[in-house]
């Protein structure tokens, strides 16, 4: 039977910035935005802040209001992503099957590995203890026979757990557990299972699968797999490194709700050309592009439209953006967050016809060859700087 | 996947300055740049714990990344593959809270 084995490190951004300073162990700290510590999002919340009420994603106001001791620390990616990938590196010592599902998971095959470490929980205290011991971080290992249920057991022991469970069990614990604790289903689909009368996985593995097909898709006969333990369980051998993006995406939420076109045309402007600078180092173009709007206090909202031809280029990703903005009716100019996605990816290969766009797209490959030399946003678009 | 370029203000020279450039002892051992003391303004600091190492590229330059604390302050401090050049980047008194 296969076994795989989820590891999500606990608070991983707020933890590691209590490994940098020793001063904030053991204190309520959470990880934001670097303009505002008041105006920021939550990304990350130590368990000490998160024991208080403080959740990711809650705006740092609220989260200050519930926990006024809180200390703020501004977000520093590289320093999160380096340690992601050498936790990575440390895995894949542990099993040649290893996915990095996100900064902080993975999902390990450790079918048949407990006749190398006496037991799969022998294997996992190991993998605990090694991560510990390097970078003084601890992290919850859930081990059941798929990946949606090895994520979801891994979170019942948080932090600092490991739980082993098989068959059998797998199935007790989803018995009676609401269907929202699945990986997958968001409030939009919740509301929807409940409608059906789907309130618990064990309600869900029995429902019958027509109707799931016919008012879910295949996501909701996935789920239903899931819940029946016969997802397949694959863990991609590196599959983020090797697979194509199905798209590629920025957002940015902004200090404060801005009603003037000029400034967030600014932000979709400045979006447009981070995601044009990840797609041309990819060698990859995209003909959809989406835009996103929400006030932060409203559900947001989003449009998409195809174009003809693909681009890589920022400025033009911009002007689709703002083709987007003017299909949407009635649109009102008051965002705090702000989004903009290309998909349709295809692999970059253009060969151009007419001289302006030859031009143009020397013009972008000698900005890329600066900016790889001398680091990103070495060389931009002026009417940015004056943006933002 | 989390990426670091998705960043708009990831290399936007706010930390660094000119000044900022200091001399510093370290050992190499076992494939690990230890550093063990710095020269900052004409001042010695030893280096009581490093906390955390992490590496970062700046186009084709490698910055190994260090915080390191004298137990009284915590100290951000950078070398500079290319150039074999040390920096101090950011400081903060370890009990103050927060950077």
């Amino acid at each position: 039977m296969t076994q795989i084995m989820h590891i999500d490190m606990d608070a991983f951004f707020a933890s590691v910035e209590q490994r940098v300073n020793p001063s904030l162990r053991g204190k309520p700290v959470i990880v934001g935005g670097r303009d505002n510590p008041q105006l920021s999002i939550i990304c990350a919340a130590s368990y000490e802040a998160k024991r208080a009420g403080v959740k990711n994603a809650m705006p740092s106001w609220k989260a200050f209001q519930i926990c006024p001791q809180a200390v703020f620390v501004a977000a520093d990616s590289g320093k999160y992503i380096y340690i992601s990938d050498q936790i990575f590196e440390i895995l894949k010592t542990f099993s040649p099957q290893v996915e990095k599902y996100s900064v902080d998971e993975f999902f390990l095959d450790v079918t048949g590995c407990e006749k190398e470490y006496g037991s799969l929980l022998a294997m996992g205290a190991e993998i605990k203890r090694v991560i510990f011991n390097e970078f003084g971080l601890t992290c919850s290992i859930g081990v059941a026979p798929g990946k949606i249920i090895s994520k979801l057991v891994a979170k019942l022991r948080k932090p600092d757990g490991l739980i082993v469970v098989d068959r059998d069990q797998a199935l007790d614990i989803l018995r009676g557990m609401p269907v929202e604790k699945l990986c997958g289903v968001g409030r939009r689909l919740e509301r929807r299972f409940h409608l059906l009368g789907i309130e618990t996985c064990d309600q869900l593995a029995e429902y019958p699968p027509q109707i799931l097909k016919e008012h879910f898709g295949v996501v909701g006969l996935w789920l239903r797999k899931v819940c029946r333990l016969e997802d397949v369980p694959f863990v991609g051998y590196h599959a983020h490194q090797s697979d194509a993006p199905k798209s590629v995406g920025n957002s940015q939420t902004l200090k404060q709700v801005s009603d003037d076109p000029q400034y967030i045309k600014g932000w979709i402007y400045l979006l447009s050309e981070m995601i044009a600078q990840r797609m041309r180092q990819k060698g990859l173009q995209g003909r959809c592009v989406t835009f996103y709007a929400s006030d932060g206090f409203h559900a947001g909202f989003s449009k998409q439209k195809t174009f003809f031809e693909p681009s890589y280029d920022g400025y033009e990703i911009y002007k689709r953006a703002c083709a987007v903005i003017d299909l949407i009716k009635g649109f009102v100019w008051s965002v705090r967050v702000l989004g903009v996605s290309v998909s349709l990816i295809t692999k970059a290969e253009n060969s151009y016809l007419f001289h302006a766009q030859i031009k143009r797209d020397r013009l972008l490959k000698h900005v890329d060859m600066i900016n790889h030399k001398y680091g990103s946003w070495t060389v931009f678009p002026a009417s940015l700087k004056k943006a933002i | 996947m989390f990426s670091n370029d998705a960043r708009w203000d990831r290399h936007l020279p706010s930390d660094v300055r000119e000044s900022d450039v200091i001399e510093v002892g370290a050992l190499f051992r076992g494939g690990r740049i230890l550093p063990c003391m710095f020269v900052w303004q004409k001042r010695r600091y030893k280096i009581k714990e490093i906390t955390c190492f992490w590496k970062e590229k700046n186009g084709t330059d490698e910055l190994y990344h260090f915080s390191v604390t004298d137990g009284i302050n915590l100290y951000y401090i950078a070398l500079n593959a290319r150039y074999m050049s040390w920096r101090l980047l950011k400081v903060a008194v370890l009990s103050e809270e927060g950077i």
